[in-house]
């Protein structure tokens, strides 16, 4: 049976009880409501005052994206937003994410937000479980910086095991490259060193794609570096083979000049890579038996400039949730 | 009362609210937690178990899952996928679907509370706020002002 907890039920929503003529009781109603798809859920909301507390529910809400990321089960849920401030240089990144079935006794959604500059940055959470931010106490006390990279942290952050990985350049005299890691579990920061190549990259304004990082067999991590320049891109992928074993990085053999790659996006499922190309678009390679890609699957017509992929999962969360909104003010789901 | 059939089989007797007494083998009773547990504690030794919120005509239908599915290791997972969907077909309406789901419920039999939820999810699926108020008779409790509140604040799910 479900497990709606109704203590966090009467601390977070005020209204109507179950009116005395409802002929279905509450977990039996939530049991048929977990089953709709998310627009029918919201248009139950219209059915009743009490069904509309229900569905507004917290704790339904998290049972209801814990669902739907079971039911795809291959799918890390993952969904970046980002926020602009219009006259100022802070990019605000949001990342909300779920804490796969491996951590049971913390299944709650995590918006993490990483603001300010310099010694100022901090970062925030909100739990969609809770319903309210909090700020990221391991990470905002003490005098040590909170964070010494530059910015594009999240861009386009990656889940393996409960952990975020995201591109971003040390602060300093080395800049190097490298991943950062955000442990949603310890809510801490750690490192992943890149391969010497990748970590030497530099960034231009022109092409800032130029490094790119993904999932690869839903253990571990795949980056990708473009050595070249914005007319002749060099591309280089690598996999982490083992997850966290910086000796294990390994580099794919891709035909750069033949195929005119853009970018790589993802490694899928069924070990083969999609590809952002310059002349097709969209295109899989198969790897053959010596490791080698070829044979490329056309997905998607030419004609974009770019493709960015994130997982995706459909939620209630920050349904009705003033608090939630207030703090994010505008946002752009990507 | 403890009857035991050829096959050293223990049976229970199960009693509905309105009266009608259903002897079942222990092992398909048990796919009820709440049975399970009553049986646990020791209610059954004194006769039949009373059921006081299930009548017997869903009674009967519930006894009739639970065989299916007590001896289904042998099956194949696709015929009783089928058998399932049978089952629920036969319930035939909304209505009967709701008193097996508030049985199912009670007794608290996973895959069948499982299965009948899906299937009442389904008949949903698609039907507006009013024609789901319509199937339990649910009172529209909100003001014109306060549904039309609703429909413009998720005015996306009511295109």
């Amino acid at each position: 049976m479900g497990n709606i907890s109704s203590t966090s039920m009467n601390q977070c929503v005020h209204g109507p009880d179950r009116p005395n003529n409802c002929p279905l009781p509450e977990d039996v109603i939530l049991e048929i409501l977990h089953r709709l798809p998310i627009k029918y859920i919201v248009q139950c909301m219209a059915v009743c005052k009490w069904w509309k507390k229900l569905i507004t529910n917290p704790s339904f809400i998290s049972r209801n994206l814990l669902n739907g990321s079971l039911a795809s089960a291959n799918q890390k849920p993952l969904l970046l937003l980002r926020h602009h401030h219009l006259y100022s240089t802070t990019v605000n990144h949001y990342s909300l994410h779920f804490e796969n079935g491996e951590f049971d006794e913390t299944r709650d959604f995590k918006l993490v937000r990483i603001s300010g500059k310099g010694s100022r940055r901090k970062t925030m959470i909100y739990s969609v479980d809770k319903g309210c931010w909090r700020t990221n106490q391991k990470q905002n006390a003490g005098n040590a910086p909170i964070f010494p990279y530059k910015q594009r942290i999240f861009r386009a952050a990656v889940c393996v095991g409960g952990i975020l990985h995201s591109i971003a350049t040390r602060v300093g005299s080395s800049g190097d490259n490298v991943i950062v890691s955000y442990d949603l579990r310890d809510e801490a920061f750690g490192e992943v060193m890149l391969p010497d190549c990748i970590a030497r990259v530099q960034y231009s304004h022109k092409y800032h794609y130029c490094i790119s990082i993904s999932t690869y067999k839903d253990s571990s991590i795949m980056v990708c570096g473009d050595l070249g320049t914005h007319y002749f891109p060099i591309i280089q992928v690598w996999v982490m083979k083992e997850y966290g074993v910086v000796d294990s990085w390994m580099k794919l053999s891709i035909d750069n000049g033949g195929l005119g790659i853009r970018k790589v996006l993802r490694f899928s499922s069924n070990d083969k890579l999609l590809l952002f190309l310059n002349s097709m678009g969209l295109v899989f390679l198969n790897p053959n038996s010596g490791g080698m890609f070829e044979d490329p699957t056309r997905v998607e017509a030419a004609g974009y400039h770019d493709a960015n992929l994130c997982p995706f999962v459909e939620s209630l969360a920050l349904l009705d949730n003033t608090k939630a909104r207030e703090c994010i003010g505008w946002e752009t789901f990507l | 009362m403890s009857i035991t059939t050829e096959n050293n089989e223990k049976m229970i007797t199960l009693m509905s609210s309105d009266g009608e007494e259903f002897v079942v083998e222990e092992a398909v009773a048990a796919q009820s937690q709440t049975i399970k547990h009553l049986i646990e504690d020791g209610c059954s030794t004194e006769g039949s178990i009373p059921l006081p919120n299930v009548t017997g005509r869903v009674l009967s239908e519930v006894i009739q899952y639970c065989k299916k599915h007590s001896s289904s290791d042998d099956k194949e997972e696709k015929e009783l996928e089928a058998w399932d969907a049978e089952f629920v077909k036969a319930a035939d309406d909304h209505v009967a679907l709701t008193d097996l789901m508030m049985a199912a419920n009670f007794l608290d039999i996973k895959g069948l509370l499982d299965l009948v939820a899906q299937t009442l999810a389904n008949m949903i699926t698609g039907k507006s706020p009013e024609e789901v108020r319509r199937m339990w008779n649910i009172k529209n409790d909100f003001t014109p002002e306060e549904a039309e509140k609703v429909r413009k604040e998720n005015q996306w799910a009511f295109e």
